[in-house]
């Protein structure tokens, strides 16, 4: 990992904590299912946006890489790829 | 109890595959889910998707770790591939997906025996063209997200083989960079089955913990695997998913 640029090593961070987030978040609502509990389903529905919310933080650091690194090409692609993931789920939402 | 501890070791068992092959996972879970649990494939397929997303946010960071993930390829075959997948489920309604079902499965056979016979390429095959190959690729990758978004199969399946066989990128970048677009594709999916409230909330967790767990697991010995495993590997689940395609696409036709 220590040959790793800092933006991407930020992005490896970011993950990590993440992964930890997300553990405990889905076995504390695997437990309220176990139990029945009337939030159980709101833990997960907003466990799941935060899983999205966080595939877009990755983008943007993702992003913030490739500026540091002055690759235009490869930012303006990025920010494109956020903009498809947006119009994708509008478009699908449209047509079903 | 037992059924919550099943959905968890079914969620464990995707990831680590998953994780480890640099794809979704969705080839256990779906069929888990349907065939074990007699879940309707409508409420599967979400769950299912939720799992993939998540198990490429902790796979990932494992091959990123170790420099298996090349960005500058994973980001226009990514946008690539979420193209495709759009143009690909807004034509569902216009293409008979039959001869889509069967196109795939004779693409992917065709891949499973290039990819038992494909090489590891030198660094300086790799350089060469780079640029040509990697726009090639992307229109693939259009098509392949075009097809897999027609018959519902994931990225990894396809793009794999894709960077292996054209860039020629090692195996284990070929999986790291793979683990990390199939993230993003699936999170298009997963939105729209959220927000049309598709996502079966009672059995969505034990199988993400599952996954978060076994995709963690399924990096790190995925960074660490031989390349001659992971051919095989591939080359069975290649095959599977081709001999599943032909016959659904096969009993539509007939």
């Amino acid at each position: 990992m220590s040959g790793l640029p800092a933006r991407l090593t930020a992005l490896v961070a970011f993950d990590h904590w993440s992964w930890l987030f997300f553990i405990v978040w889905f076995a504390t609502a695997t437990v309220l299912t176990f139990l029945g509990s009337a939030v159980s389903a709101s833990v997960t529905y907003w466990g799941i946006v935060i899983v999205l919310v966080d595939n877009v933080m990755r983008l943007f650091i993702l992003g913030a890489y490739f500026r540091s690194e002055r690759k235009p090409t490869y930012f303006r692609l990025t920010s494109l790829l956020i903009f498809a993931l947006v119009v994708s789920i509008l478009v699908q939402l449209w047509v079903h | 109890m037992t059924a919550i501890l099943a959905y968890v070791g079914c969620g464990i068992l995707a990831g680590l595959f998953g994780g480890y092959l640099g794809l979704g996972g969705g080839i256990i879970i779906v069929p888990f889910l349907t065939l074990a649990m007699g879940i309707d494939i409508k409420e599967a397929v979400p769950v299912s998707m939720a799992a993939i997303v998540v198990n490429s946010l902790s796979a990932s960071s494992e091959y990123m770790k170790k420099g298996m993930v090349d960005v500058e390829i994973m980001v226009p075959l990514a946008l690539a591939m979420v193209l495709g997948m759009i143009l690909g489920s807004s034509a569902l309604y216009f293409v008979p997906p039959q001869y889509v079902r069967l196109l795939l499965s004779a693409v992917l056979l065709y891949t499973a025996v290039s990819l038992l016979q494909g090489q590891e390429k030198p660094k300086e095959h790799v350089e060469r063209n780079r640029r040509s190959r990697l726009l090639l690729c992307c229109f693939l990758a259009f098509f392949g997200g075009t097809m897999g978004g027609l018959v519902g199969v994931g990225g990894g399946i396809i793009l794999v083989p894709l960077m292996f066989l054209l860039i020629g990128l090692p195996l284990s970048t070929a999986r790291g960079t793979s683990s990390f677009i199939v993230g993003f594709s699936g999170a298009a999916s997963l939105g729209v089955y959220l927000l049309s409230g598709l996502v079966n909330l009672t059995v969505a967790p034990p199988v993400m913990l599952g996954t978060v767990i076994g995709g963690k697991l399924g990096g790190k010995l995925g960074a660490l695997a031989k390349p001659r495993l992971v051919k095989i590997l591939l080359f069975i689940v290649l095959i599977w998913v081709s001999y599943k395609l032909a016959s659904a696409g096969l009993r539509e036709l007939l």
